[in-house]
């Protein structure tokens, strides 16, 4: 709690490092933002142009289906390798300035929130005129969604940040992992969907209660199961816990051997 | 009333590593071969470090390159933690370590100024309130509106030093960052330090600028290989230094070592 109220009173600082790397991002170039949302874009066209020209997946509403999972795992995967890396790439700052350093894995993660609220700003209005997502009250249920799926990768952010500090390897892993997990996540399919064998190691991965519940959301406007909300829960109490605690446990250490 | 920084007994060891293993990897491989190991030696970077500074006092710290200087004030600003002993300090403290902390060099002058100050912990309004005073005292004029990469190391000097003497906190902590600017800036910075004094701030100051401690400073220690061989009147504590190193017929240490 003692370190909670140390970032409420650094409020400006993260503000002013998200808006760094936004304009730092942006400066220069002659589209801006838009470039962080190109590549995304461009993968979109390319997996549903595959998936249902090719493949010709049977899943109907298919582009809205998978954007939902895409545009989360895009946040996701971007954040976390951001933040496993912000102590180390801020070495020279934190020796320097005596600031919580929480608020760089803090920002991390927000910065990347930035552009998938823009994300979601564009897709789903989309959704919802033409791509089969139904509007009703539980679409709420996807903004309370979003808010827990930020708050677990927030807590594994604090989580990879330190163990990035002490295995410089960390970035490498993640490059290796992260391609792994994309494939075990639900994104272009349904865990029911998964051959029995493999269901149960598929719905040991955390990303799945949350990208599933907020597609059913969208999708098939009801709200979440009572499996996905406990295991939602399960996974933020698993990681902030963790999270916190570690990072609380090596952060003075960080400077040193950053 | 209770001196504002007091140092109790504070001692500071670093390990070093031959071999260092950033990595997972390397730790892994280090299981199965004995002599791919870490060998760690302990470097004590200061040893039982006691001394107090009382409100509205300006206290030097003068000693050779290496002999803790920058290590003590980390640890007083919090960056660092001590290994053993106790640091603490009883006021709002700016740590200037350096100058132009924070900066991004993509950032205009006027936007290094917001993120630099929120280092400090400040809020928007409050930087608002300073940012024409920091403009003004930095004569930057209408450059502060031009990417700080633009700037000349003395330019970023100056807006270094007029964020930092807009901090106004309690206690000042300066490590060797006076020496910059040209004759009419460094001036300028003395008599506005000067004000500070007047006005009873702290200053803890470490320097290799022996006249302004002899002048400026009220007390003075020595620092040599980690120890505090010397506390009291600078002109006692400056002689005792020069002694030190004319003994050892050692090259002066540079004027500025960041």
């Amino acid at each position: 709690m003692h370190r909670f109220s140390r970032l409420i009173e650094y409020r400006t600082l993260l503000k002013y490092l998200v808006l760094k790397d936004i304009k730092v991002k942006s400066r220069g170039t002659f589209l801006g933002v838009a470039w962080t949302l190109m590549n995304p874009l461009i993968t979109i066209v390319i997996y549903f142009v595959v998936f249902q020209y090719i493949f010709r997946v049977a899943i109907p509403n298919f582009l809205a289906f998978f954007l939902v999972g895409l545009l989360m795992w895009i946040f996701f995967a971007r954040a976390v390798s951001t933040a496993a890396m912000c102590v180390i790439d801020n070495d020279s700052l934190i020796k320097k300035a005596a600031f919580p350093l929480e608020v760089l894995p803090v920002a991390s993660v927000l910065y990347h929130l930035f552009h998938h609220v823009v994300a979601l700003g564009l897709a789903v209005p989309l959704m919802l005129l033409f791509w089969g997502a139904q509007f009703s009250w539980h679409l709420l249920w996807a903004v309370v969604i979003l808010i827990a799926f930020v708050s677990f990768s927030l807590a594994l952010a604090l989580l990879l940040a330190t163990i990035g500090v002490f295995f410089r390897d960390t970035r490498d892993i993640l490059e290796v992992g992260l391609p792994v997990l994309f494939w075990a996540t639900p994104i272009f399919y349904d865990l029911s969907m998964a051959p029995g064998f493999l269901r149960p190691a598929l719905s040991l991965n955390p990303l799945s209660p949350f990208i599933e519940s907020t597609r059913a959301a969208l999708l098939d406007g009801h709200g979440p199961s009572w499996t996905h909300l406990g295991l939602m829960a399960f996974w933020i109490a698993i990681t902030a816990v963790s999270g916190t605690w570690v990072f609380g446990r090596f952060a003075h250490r960080f400077a040193e051997e950053a | 009333m209770p001196p504002i920084i007091k140092c109790e007994r504070v001692s500071k060891s670093f390990v070093i590593r031959e071999n260092r293993q950033y990595l997972l990897k390397d730790r892994a491989l280090a299981m199965l071969r004995p002599h791919l190991r870490e060998h760690r030696q302990t470097f004590w970077a200061l040893r039982d470090v006691d001394f107090a500074v009382e409100r509205g006092e300006a206290f030097a710290v003068i000693g050779p390159n290496g002999s803790g200087k920058t290590t003590l004030f980390r640890l007083i600003s919090g960056i660092f933690r001590s290994t053993t002993g106790a640091v603490h300090v009883h006021g709002r403290l700016a740590p200037l370590l350096a100058l132009g902390v924070g900066f991004h060099p993509e950032l205009t002058g006027r936007e290094n100024i917001y993120l630099s100050s929120a280092m400090f912990g400040f809020t928007t309004r409050e930087i608002r309130a300073a940012e024409e005073d920091i403009i003004a005292f930095s004569e930057l004029g209408r450059f502060i509106d031009v990417p700080t990469k633009n700037y000349s190391a003395g330019m970023e000097a100056r807006l270094g030093f007029a964020i930092a003497f807009q901090v106004r906190p309690e206690i000042f902590l300066i490590d060797e960052i006076l020496s910059v600017g040209d004759e009419h800036f460094q001036e300028k910075c003395l008599r506005r330090l000067d004000e500070d004094r007047h006005a009873g701030r702290t200053f803890l100051v470490a320097t290799h600028a022996l006249p302004f401690v002899e002048e400026r400073c009220d007390r003075a220690a020595l620092l040599v290989q980690g120890r505090i061989v010397a506390v009291g009147l600078p002109k006692d504590v400056v002689r005792q230094y020069r002694e030190l190193i004319g003994r050892d017929s050692r090259p002066l240490a540079s004027p500025v070592d960041a």
